[in-house]
């Protein structure tokens, strides 16, 4: 499948995610709440929103692993002369891993995507639990330090000159998700989450 | 008895089920589909990263060690293989070793009607341990590698080590040993004979020239590493 396609079929839940999210356009979606209850209030839309991008992103991490692991076999996957070329910098052993605990830079994706989406799936199941607001601190701080970890991520791009596709994936559904939290933690306590 | 069912609970723990589900899908997915090779400095891993500035004879000039290699290497005995040597030149057991790592660099090559093999190309890491009177510079190593006049290599005049001068070995400066670092390495010299898709063939114990070629416990150099295992035309050797 070309990587195109594969792209395409991760950033989709991520854009419609963030569709669901901006508040200038989650209103489009207010059509399909018959079909989907959910959609039909702010926070049921904000949810469903960082429900589908957080899947996005624990989907494409685990792409990113699963080409650190192929590169380190010899295999290509990605590999170009243009400045697309996620096996040059997934590859790079200089930079591929997580300084001090040495965890591909995917995994860490993986599990970080996976814990955000059992924070955010709880809370769509339960908005009144006691425990969302706190849910929501720690969804909003983590999802805050990912952007120290994409600036980080974004400088050794630049320093090899290469830019990985599925990489920029995976940091915009980390920001795309800030954005879920954040407004979802404003909202918590207000009339407007009640309704 | 009066059970109470706490709603809360229930949700995380079905929250905690599903996620963790879809979580395993994932691992199974990459354990099922891929078969990953470490970065090390064992047999059978990836060889690390070596930086700094290589001398191959004429000038000092910058060097990427991962053009040696090609990941998508097949077997075949048309590309090259990699005998890289960490060493110092102020360390005895270097000097000493000098002259064989020379010859061996003249000998395994492409076009010497004495051997048929794969050709094997020869680097030298030289590092400055931190022992007194080891103190280095890339002169000295230039004028190591050179057999050149001017400079002391353990206690003698670098031109006065055995050997003649190391025409087909590109020496690396390593003088701030972050190469040694990053390669674990124990002691000097050390030896790494690599395949031409930078997985390491076979590792001399460190600080020695010997190491077992093909566990049968018999201490082998380096020479016996290349001859058994570097590819060769009549399919004597090979990984």
């Amino acid at each position: 499948m070309s990587t195109n396609w594969l792209l395409l079929a991760y950033g989709l839940p991520i854009v419609i995610g963030l569709l669901l999210i901006l508040p200038w356009t989650s209103a489009i979606f207010f059509p399909l709440s018959e079909r989907f209850p959910s959609l039909a209030s702010k926070r049921g839309r904000l949810l469903s929103g960082l429900n589908l991008t957080l899947l996005g992103g624990l989907a494409v991490s685990v792409q990113t692993h699963w080409i650190h692991a192929k590169v380190s076999e010899g295999a290509n996957f990605c590999a170009s002369d243009t400045i697309f070329s996620c096996d040059d910098v997934i590859g790079n052993a200089q930079y591929n891993t997580m300084p001090v605990l040495d965890l591909p830079w995917g995994m860490v994706g993986f599990v970080t995507f996976t814990a955000l989406l059992f924070l955010s799936y709880s809370i769509s199941k339960e908005p009144s639990a006691t425990w969302a607001k706190n849910f929501l601190d720690i969804g909003t701080l983590v999802t805050f330090a990912g952007l120290g970890v994409i600036g980080l991520l974004v400088s050794y791009e630049i320093e090899m000159e290469k830019l990985c596709q599925f990489c920029t994936t995976a940091h915009i559904a980390n920001i795309v998700a800030l954005a879920g939290f954040w407004q979802l933690r404003s909202m918590h306590g207000e009339k407007a989450w009640q309704e | 008895m009066r059970h109470t069912y706490d709603d809360e609970a229930s949700t995380l723990g079905d929250a905690f089920l599903k996620i963790s589900a879809l979580f395993f899908v994932g691992v199974l997915i990459l354990a099922f589909t891929t078969d990953p090779i470490a970065t090390g400095t064992k047999e059978g891993e990836r060889v690390p990263l070596l930086d700094g500035a290589a001398y191959a004879g004429n000038t000092w000039s910058s060097f990427d060690f991962s053009e040696q290699f090609d990941s998508t290497w097949d077997g075949n005995a048309s590309s090259d293989w990699v005998m890289i040597e960490f060493m110092d030149t102020d360390c005895p057991y270097c000097v000493q070793s000098a002259k064989l790592f020379g010859e061996a660099s003249e000998i395994f090559r492409e076009g010497n009607d004495q051997w048929n093999g794969a050709q094997v190309n020869f680097f030298a890491s030289a590092t400055q341990l931190d022992i007194k009177g080891h103190d280095t510079s890339r002169s000295e190593i230039a004028a190591f590698r050179d057999k050149s006049t001017g400079f002391e290599c353990a206690g003698q005049d670098c031109a006065n080590r055995g050997g003649s001068a190391h025409q087909f070995v590109t020496y690396i400066d390593d003088i701030d040993q972050e190469n040694m670092d990053e390669w674990d390495i124990q002691g000097t010299p050390t030896y790494f004979l690599i395949q031409p898709d930078g997985i390491i063939a076979w590792v001399s114990n460190g600080g020695t020239n010997v190491g077992d070629v093909n566990g049968d416990g018999d201490s082998n150099t380096f020479i016996d590493a290349i001859v058994l295992l570097v590819t060769q035309e009549d399919a004597t050797g090979g990984a």
